[in-house]
């Protein structure tokens, strides 16, 4: 019990140490109907401290030297000093995007990111759909969605802002219990993943050995038991498995024995990636045109949002699209001189004929 | 006027005896006839233009096929706006946040993160570093009497109105001097 | 003799047939023109504008009754247009002139008949001081004998108005006579 208190003080003390370097950070894409995108970056920081103030390796997207910067700094009342970045880059296609997202030196580079845009003629209008993409980080999670419903799922994906809000709002209880009920799906959610994840990764690394057929079906049809088990014993759940007795639960006396390199090394996989440290940031898409669609949250000054974290991508990728709609005046006058012209042939044969 | 004056009388029967008399109506013919064609040739030749450009209305292949265009064209129109006009619809009951969000790491997401920590009995795979327990310990308690101090401090500065204004105007001067604003 | 049937026959395009109305039409169209605008060349443009308008026309035409009124109408109108277009022909030699012309074909009798000059000076000087409506009731009644009825369809006033346009005109004749004859 002191080892765990002393572990979650360390961790936390190490998060806020790491996090006071972390700026602030909001991306905002323009699209333009030619597929080039302008690229703002805003970034605010509280580090006094001026080499570690924006460093690159911080930063949650990929900046580099070719970027218009400009920095300004604000004094609130309290004569605190927040710091504030501007960058700005115009991209002249998505792959110069994603280009820099496989050559990201920043706080998120272990993450893959990819960008997307296509247009599609459609007689009347030109339409256009952008995406941002963050691959998913486990391959045998399960979907959030199979664990909330429409509402709750709502909830899930929204901004900080917003949850806060409603939570302080006239629905207030209503929006807390919802907070409350999400909490503990969500829980339960990950505490699946866990346990699928670890079995999908020791099924992997097991493969090939004798009855390992056997083994990775029992391990899948007990997946709920195990789960229970794990809720069960949350407190004791290192030493439970430092000593084996997990093992032994899951896989029997003889296979823990056996197995146990490969159980251990699934372990660490799944703890690798369920526990990724991807620094949060939000995003914005301003598309061209009319919007038509979406799937963000749209802001006071009437711009698309994201929240990215990492829980959205942790079990399926979290794609952030937009789609808009500019219309082909030519087609317009085109399709209507062609309609006069049919009509006017269909009145002079009606008077001809008359 | 009486009836009975003779010299209007007069006057009146001798003009009405006196028909105007037309010589000959050939001019009057050839006239009328250039007339009516060079007004009939400038007829035609509007008529003949219309005939022209819609000469297709009478060929029944071509008048069906060009009014189903028509219709089709019409149709693809009113059903693409209409798609538009729903996600457009759909969109403005989208929920709209009065703030901008910023991306700091909401408390939740630390629970989830100590919750599978503590699931996984790992460290923090990543960034780790190693300490000993005594100066864990020693941390610890200088952190815990810290803490203690700094409410300790607090109160006093909250049960004096003045002491609150001065300390709050020094930080403020430091801040500025710091800043060299 | 204008009938129906040959009316008809001009409305299919017959040019032959037309010229045959033409030829029926432009004695009395002519008179009234002549009568009216006291001047020969541009009577003979009115008529031939009347069988122009007649041949755009002559759809409307149901009868030969109505095709007299019709003509009459249209060319009261293109008359009245030909005077509102040019000016009054000033072409009176004296007014003595005319007077001692009207003196001696009177005393000469009835049998003699006017040449179209000598009709043009004595109603252009007959008609000098009276408006276009007055005149044309004047030639429409006492020259051409026809009916307030029939005056009323063609110039389009009321019964009571022609009666009073003539009124006015005979008496302004009549004194001129009285007074200069």
């Amino acid at each position: 019990m002191k080892r765990r208190s002393i572990k979650l003080i360390v961790l936390f003390i190490l998060m806020l140490i790491v996090s006071c370097n972390d700026p602030e950070t909001v991306v905002t894409n323009y699209v333009h109907p030619d597929g080039s995108v302008t690229r703002k970056i805003e970034m605010k920081s509280i580090e006094g401290d001026i080499k570690k103030r924006f460093k690159i390796s911080n930063i949650q997207v990929p900046i580099d030297s070719n970027w218009t910067i400009r920095d300004s700094c604000t004094v609130d009342k309290k004569g605190d000093t927040t710091w504030i970045r501007r960058a700005e880059k115009v991209f002249k296609s998505i792959d110069e995007i994603n280009l820099t997202y496989k050559s990201d030196s920043g706080s998120n580079k272990d993450f893959s990111r990819n960008a997307g845009f296509n247009k599609r003629f459609k007689w009347f209008n030109k339409e256009f759909r952008f995406f941002e993409r963050v691959d998913k980080l486990l391959t045998f999670g399960y979907p959030v969605k199979d664990f909330l419903n429409n509402e709750e799922l709502r909830y899930f994906y929204s901004p900080e802002k917003l949850k806060e809000e409603n939570e302080n709002g006239p629905d207030s209880l209503k929006f807390k219990a919802l907070s409350d009920s999400v909490k503990h799906k969500t829980d339960k959610w990950t505490e699946k993943n866990l346990v699928s994840e670890w079995i999908g990764e020791f099924s992997k690394l097991a493969t090939g050995k004798t009855n390992n057929d056997m083994i990775i079906k029992s391990l899948r049809a007990r997946e709920d038991e195990f789960v229970k088990i794990i809720e069960k014993n949350d407190k004791q759940l290192d030493s439970l498995w430092k000593n084996g007795i997990l093992l032994r639960e899951f896989l029997g006396e003889e296979n823990a024995v056996k197995y146990k390199t490969e159980a251990d090394s699934a372990l660490s996989i799944v703890t690798k990636n369920m526990f990724a440290n991807f620094n949060n940031y939000s995003e914005r898409i301003v598309m061209p045109g009319k919007l038509i669609g979406t799937n963000g949250f749209i802001d006071s000054s009437h711009l698309l949002l994201w929240p990215v974290k990492s829980d959205y991508f942790m079990t399926e990728p979290y794609e952030m699209w937009a789609e808009s709609k500019i219309p082909n005046t030519w087609a317009w006058i085109v399709s209507g001189f062609f309609l006069a012209f049919v009509l006017t042939g269909v009145i002079v044969r009606i008077i001809k004929k008359g | 006027m009486e009836p009975g004056n003779e010299k209007y009388n007069k006057v009146l029967d001798l003009l009405r005896k006196s028909k105007p008399d037309l010589d000959s109506t050939d001019d009057i013919k050839r006239e009328v006839i250039k007339r009516i064609e060079r007004v009939n040739h400038s007829r035609l030749s509007l008529s003949d233009l219309v005939d022209f450009l819609f000469g297709w209305v009478y060929i029944q292949w071509v008048r069906r096929s060009l009014i189903t265009a028509s219709i089709a064209l019409v149709l693809v129109f009113i059903y693409q706006q209409s798609v538009i006009l729903k996600r457009i619809d759909y969109l403005s009951r989208q929920t709209i946040v009065t703030e901008r969000e910023n991306g700091s790491a909401p408390a939740d997401e630390v629970e989830k993160m100590f919750m599978v920590y503590r699931n996984s009995g790992r460290r923090f795979p990543t960034k780790n570093i190693t300490i000993s327990e005594k100066q864990m310990k020693e941390l610890i308690e200088s952190v815990n009497e810290l803490q203690l101090k700094y409410k300790d401090l607090e109160n006093l500065i909250q049960e004096d109105p003045e002491l609150k204004k001065m300390i709050e105007k020094k930080l403020i001067e430091n801040n500025r001097t710091k800043n060299n604003l | 003799m204008i009938d129906i049937q040959l009316i008809e026959e001009c409305r299919g395009g017959n040019f032959s047939n037309f010229r045959k109305l033409i030829e029926l039409t432009s004695p009395f169209a002519y008179s009234v023109a002549f009568r009216i605008l006291s001047n020969e060349d541009q009577a003979k443009d009115v008529v031939q504008e009347t069988m122009v308008t007649i041949w755009q026309k002559l759809k409307k035409i149901k009868s030969a009754e109505v095709y007299k009124t019709w003509t009459y109408r249209i060319v009261v109108n293109k008359c009245y247009d030909q005077m509102r277009k040019k000016k009054r022909n000033p072409e009176f030699v004296t007014d003595e002139q005319t007077w001692e012309l009207i003196s001696n074909r009177i005393s000469v009798g009835p049998s003699a008949a006017l040449e179209n000059s000598e009709i043009s000076k004595i109603i252009g000087l007959l008609t000098e001081r009276l408006s276009y409506k007055q005149k044309t009731v004047f030639v429409l009644s006492d020259l051409e004998g026809m009916s307030n009825d029939e005056i009323s369809e063609i110039t389009g006033i009321s019964k009571s108005a022609v009666k009073a346009n003539l009124y006015h005109a005979r008496k302004s004749i009549s004194e001129k006579v009285e007074k200069y004859l």
